[in-house]
């Protein structure tokens, strides 16, 4: 940029301004610009190994005058009893808040505030995460209470309570949000009775004692089951040292995450419906898709970018929401998870009268992108957004150093950035075509509609078809959400 | 430079990469060190920090515009604008802007012909209006053939664009995207052509996707409360409506009312253009003279003249949702600027978190809500502190008792000087989180460019220093001021036992 940009400031000399003016390119297509060469960090050159075990992906960033840890604990409520839904993530938050031998809750809260540091804990599907952040000057006192909260925490029973209480007063307004509703009961549909998609009930969460939360982190927490990312003003070698005495007295064990049944992979074809008094359609359409490490991946983003993924520019945001005016939002995506089948599906949420519309113009897309081969053009733009976005990964130092740790976590190869952009590159329409075929299967489409049922049923004159026309119509009826029943 | 090679030397080489700069020191980090500052002779604002990690840029754009220069009739405007804004220009989003501005006149002039028709005649003529509406569905749909379908966008995206966005809000509408060093000149580009020749093609469908994006808002549960409450609370002041406007109104906007709105208001005087990463300052001075130097300055816009006048009773609403059940208790404050404004930011540290005294009363001791909250301060033209709390409904508990337990810890506010040392915390947190808000380049980019039309970027640091200043005493003065009964206006929301049926469009 540097060249160009000096000849930039002579020609917008003050006494030049009407000339730049002239030499501005009638269309942004004729603008150049120079080459931008960008290699991503390498994830080994990062990683090192304390010797209990914990692995640790570290670097020196001197932007600010702070410190950041991110951990991955390898746990997750997938394992939860099935009596016990909603342990895993109560664990997750009261590891934190209840405090440790050395220190209750509530003089944790009081001591991280005034040193406008903070200490988080949470747990997830499929993993678990803690993170540290703090003013460098006062690391040596965080990282203690950081490793104090991973290592000993008590669990005390009023911060259990206090959980309890909210847990169960928050179950009480699953249903209000009409998208939570679709995305939770859509899954539902799919997943059928795996643990993905069980659900907390006042009992279940009732039924979780203190000693189910200490056998919890006595199972899952262990030095060589965490992933460290850290980042900040600190000299790299004194920074290891301190982590090494800091989880000095934790001792490597094995950790063995019980086995998972397998998912089902059936479609659930066929038009489902729940009501809800409103004035929009919610409307999910689609069906089973991808485990996260499916070599097929770079295909797919490509594809789906062109039809739904990448916002305006994406096909089905093109002709819903830009051409017809039908939606504010809408699209297509594949929510992948990682050990399991992932799932696809289009999505509008469009005004009562022309929910079967929306739906008719998003299924012409899924057959288009089947059946036709995608433009060139397109497979420019999605290919340059891709490559051209990438550094954006690498923007601050905690981030790269969380991206690394979760490429190790999820089993991806530590080069997995290395060859990213010519794995992009690679992509051809046909493989775009191949990859469509393969995995958006027009007849297997789940449609599920959250909305005012009889409204959402008729169109109107502009936009006639009904719903029945997509199939056989089923509504689901919402359980309630303190029992489950 | 990026220098990303990693050489066998391995480790010593990788503070390169991130490590720019000397280590800073909290006292050291002075943003008037890495602020750089430029203005046009057209009054456009431009400023610039360098940040070398990655090659990319994050450019803002930010005009001193939102909902509360509207009016009644014009309500929504501003958003429905910023919308309009990604519709392509003379230039950007049409092959043949002579034919397509031909066309555009006559589905204007129709339009003109069916609104004055459906909404000026108390009944008009439904058959002629059809007529009308089959013709513009008809030239509407051979204008397709000279649109380039979302152009601005999709030139962007494929440039690399991320964080490609827009927003609206009470006072300021932003324009963003983050773009590759290289490519710095096709933001000037595109962002000084739709600053000059605007072009509000496919202006008709676009109302009918703000029309459903407000429908969205409907549809989160307790909205229209909020807007009820909302609307009561200010009594004269623009701030009553939401940004996105009354259904009404956007029925009835038309094309003329968009054009002198953008001509008023999308001015450079009226603007700041922010450029965060990896850039040559004097680089970015200069495309900033070749780019938006061209565009002519505009009269300057007038601030909003009405004032909220003081409140001399007290408002109450009651709503049922299908939705939490809530307390929520609303005062008029002074704008920001006022020196009054950063004690309201030291009383927020006080109230919240779960060291915070509302979470420590109302949770934790009391054990009535599930969460308590207080927020608010100084806008551009009025001010609004609320105090928030929802009840441990499961438990029985209800939102006039959590609202009972508020006035009581408003009240200590105003009798009981705070400890030293939960006003040290309160000051403690506000410098960390002053230094951790420099840290995201686009996070650094916003604040910049909103505080520039506010108050200046140099307020960001000076508030710091003011609020570090704010003592017990002057929590108590304020407090007393005005967390007053006819001061306020009360929300309290109930859970609907069925659910209701919300206004339908037609």
């Amino acid at each position: 940029m540097k060249r160009l940009l000096i000849a930039g400031i002579c020609a917008a000399g003050a006494l030049f301004a009407a000339m730049a003016a002239a030499q501005i390119a009638e269309h942004p297509s004729q603008l150049s610009y120079r080459p931008l060469a960008f290699t991503p960090p390498k994830a080994k050159d990062y990683r090192t190994v304390l010797s209990n075990g914990m692995v640790v992906y570290l670097v020196e960033d001197y932007t600010l005058p702070t410190v950041d840890i991110q951990a991955i604990i390898s746990t997750g409520s997938l394992y939860d009893p099935r009596d016990k839904i909603g342990l895993a993530r109560m664990a997750g938050e009261v590891m934190r808040t209840g405090g440790t031998h050395k220190m209750s809750g509530d003089e944790l809260d009081e001591r991280l505030a005034f040193l406008g540091a903070s200490i988080r804990t949470s747990i997830g599907n499929t993993s678990g995460n803690a993170s540290m952040s703090a003013l460098s000057r006062d690391t040596d006192e965080v990282l203690g209470l950081f490793a104090d909260v991973l290592m000993h925490p008590i669990f005390a029973e009023e911060k259990i309570k206090l959980y309890k209480d909210e847990a169960i007063e928050a179950l009480k307004s699953k249903n209000d949000q009409p998208r939570a509703v679709l995305e939770r009961e859509f899954r539902k549909l799919l997943y059928g009775a795996h643990p993905l998609v069980w659900a907390e009930t006042k009992a279940t969460i009732e039924a979780i004692t203190r000693q189910d939360l200490l056998d919890f982190h006595r199972t899952y927490f262990a030095p060589n089951n965490i992933i460290l990312a850290v980042a900040g003003d600190f000299q790299r070698q004194e920074m290891l040292a301190k982590l090494e005495k800091a989880f000095a007295d934790w001792q490597p064990r094995t950790v063995t995450l019980p086995r998972v049944p397998e998912v089902a992979v059936k479609n659930r074809p066929g038009v489902f419906m729940i009501q809800k008094q409103i004035n929009q359609g919610y409307v999910n359409v689609g069906h089973f898709g991808i485990k996260d490490t499916n070599p097929d991946i770079f295909a797919i983003n490509v594809m789906n970018f062109i039809l739904g993924g990448g916002s305006f520019t994406s096909r089905i945001t093109s002709k819903v929401r830009s051409d017809e005016g039908l939606a504010y939002n809408t699209g297509s995506r594949f929510a992948n998870e990682h050990l399991f089948p992932g799932t696809f599906y289009g999505y509008v949420q469009t005004k009562s009268q022309t929910v079967y519309y929306a739906i008719s113009l998003i299924l012409k897309e899924f057959e288009r992108i089947r059946r036709e081969p995608v433009k060139e053009e397109e497979m420019v733009t999605a290919k340059n957004y891709f490559l051209d976005s990438f550094p954006d990964r690498f923007s601050t130092a905690i981030g790269t150093m969380s991206t690394f740790s979760s490429l190790e976590y999820n089993g991806f190869p530590l080069d997995y950035y290395d060859t990213y952009c010519d794995k992009i590159r690679a992509v051809t329409p046909q493989d775009v075509m191949r990859v469509a075929k393969k995995y958006i299967r027009p007849e297997q489409m789940t449609i599920m509609i959250v909305g005012d049922i009889e409204a959402c049923k008729k169109g109107d004159e502009k936009h006639p078809g009904t719903l029945d026309q997509l199939g056989p119509i089923t509504e689901i009826k919402l359980p309630d959400p303190l029992t489950g029943k | 430079m990026h220098k990303s090679i990693v050489t066998a030397m391995g480790l010593a080489c990788l503070l390169v990469l991130f490590a720019a700069q000397p280590a800073l020191r909290s006292q050291e980090l002075n943003l008037e060190d890495q602020v750089i500052e430029h203005t046009l002779a057209n009054g456009l604002k431009i400023l610039m920090v360098e940040r070398h990690e990655v090659p990319r840029v994050v450019c803002h754009i930010y005009y001193r515009v939102g909902s509360v220069n509207e009016r009644p009739g014009i309500t929504g405007i501003s958003h429905f604008h910023e919308h309009m804004m990604f519709k392509g220009t003379r230039t950007i989003g049409v092959t043949d802007f002579a034919a397509d501005d031909a066309l555009n006149r006559q589905i204007d002039s129709l339009y003109q012909l069916i609104y004055r028709e459906k909404y000026w005649k108390r009944d008009g003529d439904l058959s002629k209006i059809k007529q009308w509406e089959a013709q513009t569905d008809s030239l509407m749909r051979y204008e397709k053939r000279y649109i380039i379908k979302d152009d601005l966008w999709e030139t962007y995206m494929k440039n690399g664009g991320t964080g490609l966005n827009a927003s609206t809000g009470q006072e300021i509408t932003g324009y963003y995207v983050t773009l590759p060093s290289n490519k710095v000149e096709l933001q000037m580009w595109l962002e000084s052509d739709r600053m000059l020749h605007p072009y509000f093609r496919e202006f008709y469908s676009e109302k009918e996707v703000v029309r459903e994006e407000r429908r969205l808002s409907e549809n989160s549960p307790g909205y229209f409360f909020r807007e009820q409450l909302n609307a009561t609370f200010w009594a004269a002041s623009p701030y009553s409506w939401s940004v996105i406007g009354w259904d009404a109104d956007l029925q009835k906007l038309t094309k003329q009312d968009m054009i002198e709105y953008n001509r008023r208001y999308y001015v450079p005087n009226n603007a700041v253009a922010v450029y965060v990463g990896d850039i040559n300052p004097q680089g970015i001075i200069a495309l900033a003279e070749k780019y938006f130097g061209r565009v002519p300055r505009g009269p300057d816009p007038e601030p909003v003249r009405t004032t909220e006048p003081k409140q001399y009773c007290e408002k109450r609403v009651y709503g049922q949702a299908e939705a939490p059940p809530s307390v929520t208790i609303m005062y008029h404050v002074p704008p920001a600027g006022h020196p009054d404004d950063e004690v309201f930011r030291v009383i927020s540290g006080l109230m919240n978190g779960t060291t915070g005294r509302l979470y420590k009363k109302l949770v934790k001791e009391k054990g009535i809500a599930v969460d308590a909250s207080a927020s608010g301060g100084g806008m551009m033209y009025a001010g609004e502190y609320s105090f928030r709390g929802r009840p441990k409904s499961e438990a029985g508990h209800t939102p006039e008792e959590v609202e009972q337990a508020l006035y009581e810890e408003i009240e200590r506010l105003k009798t009981e000087p705070v400890s030293d040392y939960e006003l040290q915390k309160v000051k403690n947190q506000a410098e960390v989180s002053f230094i951790q808000s420099l840290r995201s380049t686009y996070g650094l980019a916003s604040r910049l460019g909103r505080a520039e039309l506010g108050l200046g970027w140099r307020d960001l640091q000076k508030s710091l220093e003011r609020m570090k200043a704010v003592t017990a005493e002057d929590i108590m003065r304020v407090a007393k001021t005005y967390f007053t009964k006819d001061n306020r206006t009360v929300g309290i929301l109930y859970r609907a036992a069925q659910t209701r049926r919300g206004p339908r469009s037609s």
